[in-house]
């Protein structure tokens, strides 16, 4: 390639006028590519299809157009076809470094693929030629045209060049086949004991591409990567290259593979600390590197890979310098002791002729630096300032913010380097990170504000940039009035309002009239400073002026008095004011009353809005911008309300939920506002549906399961709009100061008006429709918000130490403690103090300190120590203090929500299991002997409790159902209470045994035999009555609303429960069956069904119609059966398709699980071991599938369930259009 | 000494030059053809994805000859290699069916109707004579409709690629009608 350059570089010189302009010259002298142009290159590139072709000139062309494709140059598709096969018509020339040029030219301009057919017979023969070079670009270009077909016709001929000796030819294959194994894979995996043998090449080019190519082709296989990595570590890598390759894997490999128990060594770092004795750099570095990025590095592991990079730091060459520098940057984040070594060498690189380097440097030195350091290099880094870009100042800016931070008493020399650098010239970008720097520092250290402020009124004394002196005016106006000395501030401040421009000016009248509001002694001198600025030649200055001065003579009541509280939405003032300004009278003067205070979208402005693309980009903004709504938005929405304004302030308002899912018709946002008795649920209505007006927007919400709420009242919203949200509110009473919670069910309902689409009008008539959402769920962390507490030791000691709670628990295996930490801190929602929220790499154990506040404004503390063992199982033990019990309460049960119980913590004598009433959790808690204690905690406890110890006073016969429960569950952690959601994943044959066990009646269907166990447990009356109060409190509001049963539902249920509960009273065992009997039925029709009345035997027939199965027949084997109503029998052709049947039907069945019974997990029986009889439980029905006809006459069910002559078996003609063997055979 | 001598002997008698481009349907034998009248022997050749060149001598003629491959989607790309083209050799199996004999002049047709191969010469070689049952030249001509081309020298030639028969008769007389063409 270099002599081809040579050659071509004379005559691409652009003709120079020697004796005009020298300096010109010799510029050229250095672009030998100057002025080559797309046009005049495709004008040259005819010379291609001259019958005698000039090889040499030719080459200069490819030159040029090669050029222009790298210099990124597009052609169009006809350019690029046309020099294409001009390019072919070179094959006619036997030169060779004309061939060379012609592949790489074509290897760049590929035109459409039916075109770039043409060269395949040509590159076939360039293949087989006797010419290396020939042979090798031939291949490389060849692969990348070739597609599947072709690749096996020439398979055999690559595979052997894989190992030709030829290195240029095995390499060009290699390469080639990387390309191809993305969508080839197959083929190039037949070629591995080839590429194996390259491997061992001594060519280091091949070997590096062979490692690729076989780490390319196990990429997917985690186990393959890892073995051969280790086969490769023990092997001899030459290449440099192919040993950086290896570098990387092994790294890879490492990242992938978890950290070596206590002290046991990482795998494979001792080959990357080999491989820091590497002869050569580019090996060294990149094994220096991977040991930096590894996961969870110690000192010790780090060592040898600083010292190596620190000899880099003191290299000639600028690239391993840089290279070094960057990668102990990334270190200092996080191992800034193992880096401490560098700074002498490091230090001299500040002066380094690299600016990036020296930069990377100071960040890097400002990182690791210690506290007695920070000064002598404030000093360095001072002098070279000026001498760098912005871009750069700014990152050593944030360097410098970092440090601050890190180490804030020594705020002082930081914030005076910050101002001297301040005073500097700079462009805007690097101004801004000064002073948001400047004003980070004031909101964390609070030492540093007086003097920042200072610093900051110095630098709007002479700025340039309007931009930051309103926004330091305004810091001053809110800051400045707490400060000791006010006073001294207004001078700067009035300053401003005399020199600058307009929008400087306003703000800082603003900043006047807040110091004269807030310091009553300041008020007259500012009076007369406003009273100045009346005549001022600019609107908006004499307008704030006149308000100010209004404002602060009217009403001198605080700050809020300047500025108050902006509660109406922007949009909507617009639209009013739009509005005011269309109508044609004005002599009456705008009503600010008459702003709505939600945002309204009208359908006709919603049809208005632009279509198509736009649509959705508006749509996604609007989503997208929807949950980012931050907490004061919220209050002020609240406020915005009467009803809700009402209730009190808002205590704590929760991250917002989606109840619907994503690309529904509807999209619904739920925000949980605690207030101080109430809790407000707001949900964030949007339509999606163009057709469609939905009026009367509301949302009911069933509190079967959060009893404590009472539901006080319902805000529906008018319209739901099509972009933006519109807001439905229900308010939910529940006792003052509790802590309620539960899962809250809802349904969202409204009518619809479809949007007739030849007049763009809605339609008078509409129809109501309600839509299910997902549940809210209202848990503990819900009622504390963080809080932040200065000093925690003081805080935690001035609580009494008697308010203290303690326990442990286990959480179970976790990753890192750091991840133990993040969960339990994510689920209290309370702000970790003292930093502790980070967990050091490698730590046993660790303290997290808590504090929060707890509805009521009550403050809860929380320290809790986590331990971690060999086996990764986290344990903690919790203590809290607060002043209230409740709080006390509340913090310990959110903590247990992330706690499995933990054997070790349970003593014996005092702690019950017990499993209280959100079924997923099984905590451990302490309870004391006395249950009148608990009734000061929370009464709901003692109740849960009171109801457990009569329980287990039944103890016998309950344990034996437990035990039953237990074992058909797999999972240990599952709730061992007896309910019938848990009686009902029970088999029925166990349910029999069961009852048999207990001498009971086995007969019936399966719910009748949860109803008997559940009233032997003694559990049913309760369930009854809970049943009978569920139904008449969705009774009750039936007058209101309807929730997410309908009427006919709720009928049914009170029907069941009235009977259970006449069942009850009776209190025998001779529960009359048919009347229970007939009540499920009735459920069943209401399509309230549990699990065993998923499916009709005929739905379940019609699924397996519809997947193509034959010969299908139903059995009744109702009476004859002891565990299943239904059996139907399916034949599959295949084995594929019993598979799909069978899964077919899980499908089915899974999803209409999900509605009808939750945590009921059916599965295929006989599909693991591809049996040929496959089956399906499906409650009453129970699905067979066959694998040919042969295995359902072998096992003939139809034989052993069906009654004489088959009069119960029924069997399903397969439908018209879908054709079976057997419709086919007809 | 001899190659000098023709060196010589070529820069004072000036060497003629000529581009010809053979085409046809697929399996006509064009690379058969390519191949014998290149090396003189019987090559054997798989279906041509693209194209071959082969620059021979003959007659003191130098002739680069082209042979684009006859598949169904090559064919839209034999236009690429018209230009500068002063010769055609159109290639026919003259042993198959009346329905390739029908594809083969619509072929044919449509690319003697290209503008830049105006004025170029056409050789039609009635190949593979020694299979039973082929076409007679004549037969051929009339199949083809050559005879209702209007201002274009065309000739048919009998041949049999495989013995090498007619070829060289065939190329006997393009040199010989290019050349004359050249003079005038």
């Amino acid at each position: 390639m270099a002599a081809t350059a040579q050659n071509t570089l004379e005559p691409l010189r652009a003709p120079v006028d020697k004796a005009k302009d020298e300096d010109m010259e010799e510029e050229l002298e250095y672009s030998p590519f100057y002025g080559i142009e797309k046009g005049a290159v495709l004008q040259e590139a005819r010379v291609f299809n001259d019958s005698h072709v000039d090889p040499r000139r030719c080459q200069q062309v490819i030159t040029k157009l090669l050029y222009l494709l790298t210099q990124g140059e597009s052609f169009t598709k006809s350019e690029a076809s046309d020099v294409f096969f001009s390019v072919t018509k070179l094959f006619q020339h036997k030169d060779v470094h004309l061939r060379r040029m012609v592949y790489l030219v074509i290897k760049e301009v590929i035109p459409s693929s039916d075109e770039v057919i043409i060269i395949t017979s040509s590159l076939m023969k360039d293949m087989n030629s006797k010419n290396d070079l020939y042979r090798a670009n031939a291949i490389r270009v060849l692969c990348r045209i070739i597609d599947s077909q072709m690749l096996l016709q020439i398979e055999r001929y690559l595979k052997q060049a894989v190992v030709d000796k030829s290195a240029v030819v095995a390499s060009a294959v290699l390469a080639g086949a990387i390309h191809l194994a993305g969508a080839n894979a197959e083929v190039i995996k037949r070629w591995t004991n080839e590429v194996q043998e390259a491997i061992n090449s001594r060519h280091p080019m091949v070997q590096f591409q062979a490692v690729a190519l076989m780490h390319a082709l196990r990429a997917n296989d985690r186990l393959a990567v890892s073995k051969l990595v280790t086969q490769l570590t023990r092997s001899n890598v030459r290449s440099p290259m192919a040993q950086c390759l290896l570098v990387r894997y092994v790294a890879q490999v490492i990242a992938e593979s978890q950290p070596g128990q206590g002290n046991e060594a990482r795998p494979f770092y001792d080959f990357l600390e080999s491989c820091l004795r590497h002869k050569s750099e580019i090996v060294i570095f990149e094994a220096a590197r991977a040991i930096c990025n590894m996961r969870d590095v110690t000192t010790r592991e780090l060592t040898p890979a600083v010292t190596v990079l620190q000899l880099f730091l003191s290299s000639s060459k600028p690239v391993l310098r840089f290279a070094a520098v960057r990668t102990l940057n990334k270190v200092a984040m996080s191992h800034p002791m193992a880096v401490t070594n560098c700074n002498i060498d490091m230090e001299s690189l500040i002066a380094d002729p690299n600016r990036s380097i020296a930069t990377l440097a100071i960040t890097t030195l400002l990182k690791t630096g210690n506290e007695s350091s920070i000064d002598r290099l404030l000093k360095q880094i001072g002098g070279f300032m000026s001498e760098i870009a912005d871009e750069f100042k700014v990152v050593v800016v944030e360097a410098i913010k970092a440090l601050c931070l890190k180490f804030p008493q020594k705020y002082r020399g930081l914030m005076n380097f910050l101002s001297n650098v301040l005073r500097e010239d700079g462009g805007f970008e690097y101004k801004k990170a000064i002073v948001d720097s400047i004003l980070v520092l004031i909101r964390e250290i609070p030492d540093a504000k007086e003097m920042g402020l200072a610093q900051l009124c110095e630098f709007i004394e002479d700025c340039e940039f309007t931009y930051l002196s309103v926004q330091i005016l305004h810091l001053l106006g809110e800051e400045g009035p707490a400060t000791k000395d006010p006073a001294r501030y207004i001078r700067y401040i009035y300053n401003r309002v005399i020199l600058e421009n307009a929008t400087v000016r306003a703000a800082a009248l603003s900043a006047l009239a807040r110091f004269g509001a807030a310091c009553p002694e300041l008020r007259d001198r500012v009076l007369l400073l406003l009273k100045r600025t009346l005549h001022d030649n600019d609107d908006e200055v004499r307008d704030r002026a006149t308000l100010y001065l209004y404002q602060l003579q009217q009403a001198p009541q605080g700050p809020d008095s300047v500025d108050p509280h902006w509660r109406i939405p922007a949009r909507a003032l617009d639209d009013a004011l739009q509005a005011y300004l269309a109508q044609p009278d004005t002599e009456q003067p705008f009503d600010l009353a008459s702003v709505p205070e939600t945002v309204a979208v009208s359908p006709a402005k919603a049809k208005a809005k632009p279509q198509g693309l736009a649509a959705a980009v508006a749509a996604g903004l609007s989503s997208a911008a929807a949950p980012e709504t931050r907490a004061d938005e919220y209050a002020d929405m609240l406020k915005g309300v009467p009803q809700l304004a009402a209730l009190g302030p808002v205590f704590k308002t929760c991250p917002p939920v989606q109840l619907t899912e994503e690309e529904t018709e509807y999209k619904v946002v739920c925000v949980r506002h605690v207030l101080d008795s109430h809790l407000v649920l707001q949900f964030n209505c949007t339509n999606t549906v163009r057709e469609q007006v939905l009026e009367e927007v509301s949302v009911a919400v069933d509190l079967a399961e959060a009893e404590e709420f009472g539901e006080e009242l319902t805000l529906p919203l008018a319209v739901m709009p099509q972009d933006g949200a519109g807001q439905t509110y229900v308010v939910l009473a529940r006792p003052p100061g509790s802590m309620a919670m539960g899962r809250i069910l809802n349904t969202l309902r409204f009518r619809v008006k479809e949007i007739d689409p030849s007049t763009g009008e809605a339609e008078e008539e509409g129809f109501d429709d309600e839509y299910q959402l997902e549940d809210v769920e209202v848990s503990p962390a819900d009622y504390i918000k963080p809080s932040f507490v200065p000093n925690f030791r003081a805080a935690w000691d001035a609580l009494p130490e008697d308010s203290e709670m303690v326990d442990d628990y286990g959480i179970g295996q976790r990753d890192s403690l750091q991840d133990a930490v993040e969960a339990v801190g994510r689920i209290l929602g309370m702000q970790a103090c003292e930093g502790t929220d980070a967990v050091p790499p490698n730590a046993r154990s660790h303290t997290l300190l808590l504090s929060g506040t707890v509805v009521g404004n009550v403050q809860v503390l929380v320290r809790l120590a986590f331990g971690i063992d060999a086996g990764r199982n986290v344990a903690m033990k919790l203590a809290v203090r607060s002043e209230s019990a409740d709080a006390r309460w509340y913090a310990k049960r959110a903590a247990k929500r992330t706690a499995a119980p933990h054997p070790a913590a349970i003593p014996a004598n005092t702690v019950e299991r017990f499993s209280d009433d959100e079924d997923e959790e099984l905590g451990v808690l302490r309870l004391p002997d006395d249950l009148s204690e608990l009734e000061a905690i929370n009464p709901q406890l003692r109740r849960v409790v009171e109801a457990h110890r009569a329980m287990q006073q039944r103890a016998p016969v309950l344990d034996m159902i437990t035990q039953a429960l237990e074992e058909a569950s797999p999972d240990a952690k599952r709730p061992t209470r007896v309910t019938k959601t848990a009686l009902g994943r029970l088999k029925v044959d166990t349910l029999r045994s069961l009852l048999e066990e207990l001498g009971d009646d086995t007969r019936g269907t399966k719910e009748a035999l949860v109803a008997r166990v559940l009233r032997i447990a003694g559990a049913e009356d309760e369930m009854a009555r809970q049943q009978a109060a569920e139904a008449a409190a969705l009774q009750r509001q039936d007058g209101v609303q309807e929730g997410v049963v309908s009427r006919r539902q709720l009928a049914a249920q009170a029907a069941v429960a009235k009977r259970l509960a006449a069942a009850a009273e009776r209190g025998g065992y001779g529960v009359p069956e048919a009347s229970l009997r007939a009540a499920h039925r009735q459920l069943a029709e209401a399509e309230v069904g549990d699990y065993s009345r998923i499916f009709s035997p005929e739905e379940v027939a019609d699924i397996l119609l519809e997947a193509r199965a034959d010969d299908i027949a139903i059995i009744d084997v109702r009476g004859e059966c002891p565990f299943t109503d239904w059996m139907v029998l399916a034949t599959a052709r295949s084995q594929r398709l019993a598979h799909m049947l069978a899964a077919g039907v899980l499908h089915a069945l899974k999803a209409r699980a999900k509605e009808v019974a939750p945590g009921v997990a059916p599965t295929i029986e006989g599909a693991l071991d591809d049996s040929e009889w496959m089956v399906v439980d499906a409650g009453s029905v129970v699905v067979h599938i066959f694998q040919g006809e042969e295995w359902r006459r072998e096992y003939d069910l139809e034989g052993l369930w069906g009654r004489r002559k088959g009069a119960n078996i029924r069997h399903i003609a397969p439908k018209k259009t879908v054709h079976t063997l057997d419709s086919l055979r007809a | 000494m001899g190659l000098s001598f023709t060196k010589l002997f070529s820069r004072l008698f000036g060497q003629q030059e000529m581009t010809l481009l053979m085409v046809g349907l697929d399996n006509a034998g064009k690379t058969t053809v390519l191949y014998k009248l290149k090396l003189g022997e019987n090559m054997p050749t798989v279906p041509t994805i693209g194209f071959n060149v082969e620059t021979l001598e003959y007659k003191n003629v130098r002739l680069t000859l082209w042979d684009v491959g006859g598949q169904n989607k090559i064919r839209p790309l034999w236009r690429h290699y018209y230009h500068n083209t002063q010769g055609l050799i159109f290639v026919v199996d003259c042993a198959e069916s009346q329905e390739r004999m029908e594809e083969a002049r619509e072929e044919l047709h449509r690319v003697l109707q290209d503008e830049e191969l105006r004025s170029a010469a056409v050789l039609v070689l009635a190949n593979k004579q020694d299979l039973p049952g082929a076409a007679s030249p004549a037969q051929l001509t009339d199949w083809l409709g050559l005879h209702s081309l209007r201002g274009r020298t065309w000739f048919v030639q009998a041949s049999c690629a495989v013995t090498g028969e007619g070829l060289y008769e065939g190329l006997d007389w393009l040199s010989r009608t290019i050349a004359s063409r050249t003079k005038a």
